[in-house]
């Protein structure tokens, strides 16, 4: 609606005044809305893109940079990188003969390193379930290839959720900020992490008839991963808000429906998911690790000082956006910092000379401050 | 249209800038005396903060009071935590949303209760016992200002075991350097042990994120009492990881400076 139709004076009298109240809001939103930082870094998605709820392509998707390189994804991923422009010559079938012998390694790789004695029927039902998992969380949809030769990766959920996985950026917003949520295999074993931690508490809840079965086990640590720990019985509730989702679960797990899919459910995987996992390269073609960030020190600080020696260590603060809560970085009784600024209520912001992280601190916690 | 029309209008989003603005953390803005700065956990006196936000756009309407004794804190803490089970004032849009808004506020309490416990410098074992309780959440943020609290405190056998079995044990790898922070502070040999042996369990067959982040900041917990048992620990781990690199590079400086004597 264009803002000169707002004050049109063509209705009624109670009708303008309706939409100059309106426009007012507005206006009095946006400062409102300037004031509140926008949205959270993690949330925001360049290049946003649609889709269809099939597998490969579910929607949406965003562009992966800048929290992981194109080049990289094309050369490590590429077997995996859903084109847009395939579709409808058979690339959904090849992406998903592809993607199964990720999801599969991944699994076995997964439960061998947390459990080196798992027996083969379990590794089995957990590759079962985390096929459903994906199935039910992006419907196997992690990076594509649009056909304007942008690479992206799924975003869902209203975009607090990053990848095959779902990672959540409300629950996990360090963890996306470092690229977890957007490289594949950082994805799956960030939201294996989670869902195994649930498979793990599955075993023995009420609501599982015993550890050996793995399809109640599976239905068990979705509900949790979905839900919360508060949640691993949620699918015996019929009458819950979200039962919906676990039935629907339980159809996928069901139907297994990326078997029509895969051509050789036995094909190797053109992936080395576990050195990939392992965050160390070369892994075939050679995953690359990133750089580490080198930040620099503020050069004119308003003064040095140190960490009070009374204070074992004390956590620097991150104040972007709506949170100062979430910790970064840690500072040691003695360690210098620089102080930036100061907000005239006890609180000031350094900058470690160590690793050049900025935060905010308890300006009592200092000592020895020399201008 | 009527004056007080707009009036009412003005006045609803001179409200909204206000209530928008102390979402802020931005700490340089002069924080008043009967202003909560919500995000730097500096406990008021005899207020009530309302609107308490959950992660990101969340809103919330559950009332958190300012505790000012110990009894309080706890008090505000279990009430908090009965949200869990029952229906507060938290927004259920997603499966999600409910319990991340409690988690919310149980950590910025928690966060407020550390910072008052510091600056009074309280130790008590009701805070400690209160620590523990929030360590075994599921919870990253809890878990993180539950650690943050627990660190106000002495070192216990106790707190030990709550660390090692929540923190060590658990998938957060963002808690991790804060927890091995806090394991310096154990200094018995059988504490040393116990610390060992949960650090060689996380790293062969911890989340692997936890592995390579406890392999990170080793340091501290080699020596010549436990270099050894760590060299045991390297041909346990896949021999190309992370975290193998990283405890053996830390495994062969150890080694530098103590040959060298350094």
């Amino acid at each position: 609606m264009h803002l000169k139709n707002l004050l049109r004076p063509a209705v009624g009298k109670r009708m303008r005044s309706a939409r100059i109240i309106l426009l007012v809001s507005v206006l009095g939103l946006v400062p409102c809305l300037a004031a509140s930082g926008g949205p959270a870094l993690s949330t925001i998605c360049t290049n946003r893109i649609s889709g269809t709820w099939n597998f490969g392509s579910s929607p949406s998707a965003c562009n992966v940079s800048p929290l992981q390189s194109p080049g990289l994804v094309k050369s490590e991923y590429g077997v995996v990188l859903f084109d847009d422009a395939q579709i409808s010559t058979g690339g959904r079938a090849r992406y998903m003969s592809e993607m199964y012998p990720v999801l599969r390694d991944m699994a076995k790789y997964y439960i061998h390193r947390r459990n080196p004695q798992v027996s083969l029927t379990e590794e089995e039902g957990f590759a079962t379930a985390l096929f459903t998992l994906a199935n039910q969380e992006s419907v196997w949809t992690h990076y594509r290839l649009g056909k304007d030769g942008i690479v992206r990766y799924m975003r869902g959920d209203n975009l607090h959720g990053f990848g095959i996985m779902q990672i959540d950026d409300r629950s996990h917003q360090a963890a996306v900020k470092t690229g977890k949520g957007t490289d594949l295999v950082d994805n799956m074993v960030f939201g294996l992490d989670i869902f195994y931690s649930a498979w793990v508490k599955s075993a023995k809840a009420a609501c599982v008839s015993s550890p050996g079965n793995y399809k109640d086990r599976a239905r068990t640590a979705w509900s949790a991963y979905n839900g919360g720990m508060g949640s691993l019985c949620r699918w015996t509730n019929a009458n819950s808000k979200f039962a919906i989702q676990d039935r629907e679960f339980n159809s996928r797990y069901n139907a297994q429906a990326w078997r029509h899919f895969v051509a050789d459910l036995k094909a190797p995987s053109q992936l080395d998911v576990g050195c990939l996992a392992e965050g160390v390269g070369p892994c075939g073609s050679g995953k690359k690790l990133p750089l580490p960030q080198v930040v620099k020190l503020v050069e004119a600080p308003l003064a040095m000082a140190s960490l009070g020696v009374q204070i074992p260590y004390r956590f620097m603060r991150e104040c972007a956006g709506q949170s100062c809560a979430y910790i970064h970085g840690a500072l040691r009784a003695g360690s210098q910092v620089a102080i930036l600024s100061e907000s005239g209520a006890g609180w000031v912001q350094v900058q470690s000379q160590s690793d050049g992280q900025t935060g905010w601190i308890k300006r009592s916690e200092l000592s020895e401050v020399e201008p | 249209m009527k004056i007080w029309h707009l009036a009412i209008t003005l006045g609803l989003a001179i409200v909204c800038g206000w209530w928008l603005n102390s979402q802020q953390p931005a700490p340089k803005s002069a924080i008043r005396a009967h202003l909560v700065t919500r995000g730097l956990h500096i406990p008021m006196k005899g207020l009530t903060i309302s609107g308490a936000r959950g992660p990101a756009e969340d809103k919330p309407e559950e009332i958190i009071k300012i505790p000012r004794s110990i009894k309080e804190y706890v008090g505000e803490l279990d009430r908090l935590k009965t949200c869990y089970g029952r229906a507060c004032a938290y927004p259920v849009s997603d499966p999600r949303s409910y319990e991340l808004a409690v988690g919310q506020d149980l950590k910025k309490v928690l966060f407020q209760m550390a910072e008052w416990v510091r600056s009074e410098g309280i130790d008590a074992h009701e805070v400690s016992e209160k620590a523990r309780e929030f360590l075994t959440s599921d919870d990253g943020f809890v878990q993180s200002a539950a650690l943050d609290l627990i660190s106000t405190q002495r070192p216990s056998a106790d707190n030990l075991d709550a660390i090692l079995a929540n923190v060590l044990a658990g998938y957060d790898s963002e808690l991790i350097e804060h927890a091995m922070l806090e394991l310096e502070r154990y200094e018995s040999r059988a504490e040393y042990d116990k610390i060992d042996q949960a650090l060689a369990q996380a790293l062969t067959t911890g989340a692997p994120f936890v592995a390579r982040e406890v392999s990170e900041h080793l340091t501290p917990f080699v020596n010549e009492r436990s270099f050894l048992f760590f060299q045991d620990v390297v041909a346990h781990l896949a021999t190309q990881s992370a975290s193998r690199i990283n405890l053996e590079t830390c495994l062969s400086d150890f080694q530098r400076k103590h040959t060298s004597g350094g």
